[in-house]
């Protein structure tokens, strides 16, 4: 047998070493005791002042290091999410990666006309049957847009979308602390009450604080929502490096972890060891637009940073990638997504969300899908690594096939070429004299329009569609 | 014949105390205040602003320099009149009420003065009756409101609504990450900028 062996290793990366790491973590914890968080929410600075915070004027507080210490004890390892069916599918843990899409946008770029317009609740059905159908985005993420409904309840009118036409896990942003206890009893409804959706999350609630240093009094509010009613939180900034956060990216890391910790002392003084999720959208404001990018390459580095460093305290990662700048499905959105989905893959974050969001999160459409999906497939088969193996070392059949001989008809080769990823829209095909290919801007159309209208998702159970229904006259009237 | 090269190039480069110097040497060399600033200050922050449309400049250089050109400006402000002070206009400038977001409507703020424009900045969690108030005192040419939030982009309705009902004369301008061209079409609004820089061409439009 073979000994100290390390028996199998898949693709990996690292940005930042062990000291870095620790670095920015003593950072993190000397920002939050130096310079504190403004938090606009009596209840929860006299809570954090209960606990040993240090609360001063202007709503500002200081909170020292073993508060974060007593919270990253009780912050659990891994959650995991579960389908429409209440499988559990997704294993937010160690290194394992998940990629995941946000349906609705203020635009959609619409796939039978072309045109871009305001993104409305029909468009959230044929995103749902896309992402039903797409292999590789494993869970959604609503941030409630929705033109055709008043503004005020969009959320729940998405997120019944998504609950009536796909079956994947369900993330979302609302309106306030009233709608998110609306959409966890919709969930009930779907998980079958709400001991099962503790016990199976099929719904996680995401909320941000404001870069620099300061959370909404609202966002408190939902944190404590979601920790006493055990429906797993992601708590995450969106530092602009040069704007909203220093422009070193260490700095930044630093100033995002703290800001991460604060929703994470709260959430666990609140609830030791309910399901919490954190990362960051950490990237640049780009010095010609002052725009937010979503496609810099500086954005992929700073989120593996923030997975190295929440991999080393051992907390379930909200990751980005394949969202972008460009502004329709072209050569560079193509880039943006590739790079950032392999950069992802290779660091491991668990809950990777943002695939399809282009143009600085203002637009999406199904074919961004679907060429992401393709795109994170070799991502995935990458991932898998080289097994090395009696069987895949093959040696038995290189000795047969030996000197000049072919493999293409030998059982091994039968056995194993399935291994192989096939491309389901990238192009390898041999062109004819006088041929032309579609450009694959068109082939995504054609299979965008295909999926929406051939992809059939099995009904929502006919006794839970009634009542979530009925649930909805409260807003719907 | 004074040479305002180097106070141009001063300027340009950022440097706010050479500015600071420059000036001072030139108002006790008993050059017109006037002329400082226009021929002067103005002139090299003209520069930086051809630069920064070419795309040789960037933001943060734009902004070192118009807060060199304010320190040169500071030195000669008390020796002219107020209504002597060149502005291509006033902007009341503020995020609605329920959105605490800042930074965006901050940078509109310094790329409009910057661009020589008169800035007013009421901060965040503005509500309609204090956008009303300010307009009253200040008189603004222009009122400019941010949201970052989808649900606070309704109060620019709510605060066009109530300026309007005070028979007030002003122009609208909004932006903000949710907000689009269409937005400001249904609520009524005189314009949108999809960025900080281009905020500083849609105010030169609206009331050049």
């Amino acid at each position: 047998m073979r000994s100290n062996n390390a028996h199998f290793i898949t693709p990996q990366m690292r940005v930042l070493s062990d000291d870095q790491i620790k670095s920015i973590y003593f950072a993190a914890l000397e920002i939050l005791e130096r310079t504190g968080m403004k938090i606009d929410c009596q209840e929860t600075l006299q809570f954090l002042a209960d606990q040993g915070a240090l609360v001063g004027p202007g709503n500002k507080v200081r909170i020292p290091a073993y508060l974060v210490e007593r919270a990253l004890k009780t912050v659990p390892p891994r959650v995991v999410l579960c389908n429409r069916d209440g499988e559990r599918k997704l294993f937010l843990e160690d290194n394992n990666v998940y990629f995941g899409c946000n349906p609705d946008n203020p635009d959609y770029l619409d796939p039978y006309t072309g045109e871009r317009r305001p993104f409305t609740s029909k468009d959230g059905k044929d995103m749902a049957t896309v992402i039903d159908y797409s292999k590789n985005i494993e869970f959604v993420l609503n941030a409630c847009f929705s033109a055709d409904v008043p503004r005020d309840v969009a959320d729940r009118v998405i997120i019944r979308q998504m609950m009536l036409y796909m079956r994947k896990p369900i993330g979302f942003s609302c309106t306030n602390a009233d709608s998110l206890l609306d959409i966890i009893d919709m969930a009930a409804i779907v998980a079958g009450g709400y001991d099962e959706l503790r016990m199976n999350p099929y719904i996680f609630h995401i909320q941000e604080p404001i870069s620099p240093l300061s959370h909404d009094g609202n966002t408190m509010k939902e944190i404590k929502i979601c920790a006493e009613k055990g429906i797993p939180l992601v708590y995450y900034p969106m530092p602009m490096a040069g704007a909203t956060a220093p422009a070193t990216l260490a700095g930044m890391l630093a100033q995002n972890l703290a800001e991460a910790f604060t929703g994470m002392v709260v959430h666990q003084l609140t609830k030791p060891g309910a399901p919490f999720i954190t990362g960051g959208v950490a990237s640049i404001m780009d010095m010609k637009t002052t725009r937010f990018s979503y496609g810099a390459p500086e954005m992929s580095l700073s989120v593996a940073g923030l997975t190295d460093i929440l991999h080393y305290l051992k907390i379930p990662i909200w990751g980005t990638a394949a969202t972008v700048d460009a502004k329709t499905v072209d050569q560079q959105c193509a880039a943006e997504i590739a790079i950032s989905s392999l950069m992802s893959g290779l660091s491991g974050a668990n809950l990777v969300h943002d695939t399809g969001l282009m143009d600085q999160a203002t637009v999406t459409c199904p074919e961004v899908l679907l060429l992401a999906d393709e795109i994170q497939g070799m991502v995935r088969r990458i991932l898998g690594g080289i097994p090395v193996t009696d069987e895949t070392l093959a040696l038995d059949v290189v000795d047969e096939i030996g000197n000049g001989g072919s493999y293409i008809s030998h059982e091994h080769t039968y056995k194993h070429f399935r291994d192989f990823w096939v491309p389901s829209l990238f192009d390898r095909s041999v062109l004819q004299k006088g041929q032309t290919m579609p450009s694959l801007t068109e082939r995504l159309n054609t299979k965008a329009r295909y999926v929406i209208e051939n992809h059939e998702v099995p009904p929502l159970p006919s006794d839970k569609l009634k009542d979530l229904l009925e649930l909805e006259k409260k807003w719907l009237g | 014949m004074t040479n305002f090269e180097p106070l141009n190039q001063s300027v340009i480069s950022g440097r706010v105390d050479q500015v600071k110097e420059q000036t001072k040497a030139m108002v006790d060399a008993g050059v017109s205040p006037i002329e400082i600033i226009n021929q002067g200050l103005i002139a090299g922050m003209n520069v930086v602003g051809v630069r920064f449309k070419n795309g040789d400049m960037f933001v943060p250089e734009v902004l070192m320099c118009a807060r060199s050109m304010a320190a040169g400006i500071e030195i000669v402000k008390p020796l002219i009149a107020d209504t002597d002070m060149p502005s291509k206009g006033k902007v009341l400038i503020g995020t609605v009420k329920g959105d605490l977001h800042d930074i965006g409507k901050n940078l509109v703020g310094m790329m409009m003065e910057s661009g020589g424009f008169n800035v007013i900045n009421l901060g965040v969690d503005i509500p309609p009756e204090k956008f009303v108030a300010a307009i009253k005192e200040h008189k603004p040419d222009i009122v400019a409101m941010s949201a970052l939030l989808t649900t606070t982009m309704l109060q620019m309705k709510d605060t066009i609504e109530l300026i309007k009902e005070e028979g007030l004369n002003v122009k609208y301008i909004i932006g903000g990450a949710p907000i689009s061209q269409e937005f400001a079409d249904e609520i009524g609004a005189d314009g949108y900028a999809p960025d900080a820089a281009s905020s500083v061409d849609l105010c030169l439009k609206l009331i050049g």
